[in-house]
């Protein structure tokens, strides 16, 4: 009887392992079968991401070979106008490059730190705890009449030719797909930039804790906004503009 | 005994078959994570990518011949100084420091005499027109620059520290680009209605009215203005 009930045990545990294969067994064919397309979507998409990975190299290889290039440029013409004695030839170049804001330049200033509510929650929280080009905007804005001598985000000099702007969850400045944190440095006075954000209704009410939008500002001895990016290819923002002859 | 090891052996190969085919189908299950939106964004990063590439190897093919004419140029004579100086030229105007004329846009905005305009709906305009690709864009006839401000006071709004009564009509010029007309003009329509339909400026009766302008003269900024704001400025050293 005993016998009997291990040789039934045994049966039973391979009849329930067979059939477990089977179902599985077809379970996996259906499925490969149908997912024959997004197999290949999959290696498509591998493929992409290698080509983009080696794109993103090529592009730091060629901006930095351009931010040499151009500081060779610059090299090149200050040596030939000292060389030459035309002085007031490079001191007036220097200025307009410093007005256009195609020099790097520091002094005291602030920093504006713009980022989502940790943490957000699509369901639950506003759209008004995620950061917008409104907001980016906004705040250049109020730097601006709170006297701000130079301001960039994330690293992009802010320029005539400069505007801020969604593309989807991402903002686009000078033509770069910017990402939170928004960092806005601004060179001024740093007590007067600083209280124009600290004291702004509306960064006041979005920074409230039913909202939770993060504004952080710091007051600096030293901010450096960087040269803008594209000095050497300005004919493309001022190909339409005539001077007229006088 | 020979039958249990038999049985033995057939349920061990059983479970390591079963064991392939589970791992198998999490690795379906996982690979089937790849949507066709994910494809499309990565698509779009690497065209977006691919297009600054070859915009960048043009930049630097340029500055190679413009650094190696500029050297040429030095050897062999004077030349060279008027390649430096039309660069410094080109710069100035992007700065805004030349007057400059073209075909382009002109905005009339103004309320009624009850209420006073606001530095927000100016604001609005003038972002939006950078946002369309305007070279230069002055609101009556102050120049913009990227550091102007268009703040209001209680009876002005205050554009490169020059104030602007808040009753008067307010007039933006922008040169824009004559191909994108239609679309320009569009989209300003929009704007417009955009901003006579929010409820907070309804009661100020905004009349905005705009017009294509085959050639619009916007003047310069000084250099002096107080828009620049030089002095705060000092060179940075060069990263290194």
């Amino acid at each position: 009887m005993a016998k009997l009930s291990l040789r039934f045990r045994q049966n039973l545990l391979l009849f329930v392992l067979l059939f477990l294969f089977g179902v599985i067994v077809t379970n996996h064919i259906t499925q490969v079968n149908q997912l024959q397309p997004s197999n290949n979507l999959s290696k498509i998409y591998q493929k992409r991401q290698e080509e983009l990975e080696q794109a993103i190299l090529q592009y730091d290889s060629l901006t930095a070979e351009n931010k040499r290039l151009l500081i060779e440029k610059e090299t090149v013409i200050e040596n030939q106008l000292n060389q030459k004695g035309y002085s007031n030839l490079l001191d007036e170049l220097n200025k307009v490059k410093t007005l256009a804001g195609l020099t790097r330049v520091q002094g005291p200033g602030i920093s504006v730190i713009l980022n989502d509510k940790p943490s957000f929650d699509v369901l639950r929280d506003s759209a008004d705890a995620l950061v917008h080009d409104s907001d980016v905007r906004h705040v250049l804005d109020l730097l601006r009449a709170s006297g701000a001598a130079a301001l960039s985000v994330n690293d992009q000099r802010i320029v005539n030719a400069s505007y801020v702007f969604c593309i989807g969850p991402t903002i686009l400045c000078n033509m770069q797909r910017l990402t939170p944190p928004y960092i806005i440095q601004a060179i001024g006075q740093p007590t007067a930039l600083a209280s124009a954000i600290e004291r702004d209704p509306m960064l006041s009410l979005r920074q409230s804790s039913e909202i939770g939008l993060i504004v952080q500002v710091k007051q600096l001895e030293l901010v450096i906004c960087p040269a803008y990016a594209e000095a050497d290819d300005l004919n493309k923002y001022i190909d339409k503009l005539v001077v007229p002859v006088t | 005994m020979k039958n249990k090891l038999i049985q033995t052996i057939v349920i061990t190969l059983i479970c390591i078959l079963l064991g392939i085919l589970i791992s198998l189908q999490l690795k379906n299950v996982n690979e089937d994570n790849v949507t066709e939106s994910n494809l499309e964004e990565i698509q779009y990063k690497l065209i977006d990518y691919a297009n600054k590439n070859a915009e960048l190897n043009t930049r630097n093919a340029e500055l190679y011949q413009y650094i190696s004419q500029l050297e040429n140029n030095f050897a062999e004579g004077n030349a060279y100084i008027d390649s430096i100086i039309k660069e410094k030229e080109r710069i100035a105007i992007f700065a805004g420091l030349r007057e400059v004329k073209n075909y382009g846009v002109a905005i009339e905005i103004s309320c009624s005499a009850e209420s006073l305009i606001r530095d927000s709906v100016i604001r609005t305009f003038v972002n939006d027109l950078r946002a369309l690709g305007a070279q230069a864009i002055s609101v009556n006839d102050e120049r913009l620059v990227a550091t102007s401000e268009i703040r209001a006071t209680s009876s002005s709004i205050i554009i490169n520290g020059n104030g602007y009564n808040r009753q008067d009509k307010f007039i933006i010029k922008a040169i824009t680009d004559p191909i994108k007309e239609a679309y320009v003009l569009s989209y300003l329509e929009t704007l417009k209605k955009s901003v006579l339909s929010d409820a907070t400026l309804r009661n100020d009766q905004y009349d905005i009215r705009f017009q294509a302008v085959q050639e619009l003269i916007i003047p310069a900024l000084s250099e002096d203005s107080l828009a620049f704001k030089i002095d705060l400025l000092t060179a940075a050293p060069s990263e290194s």
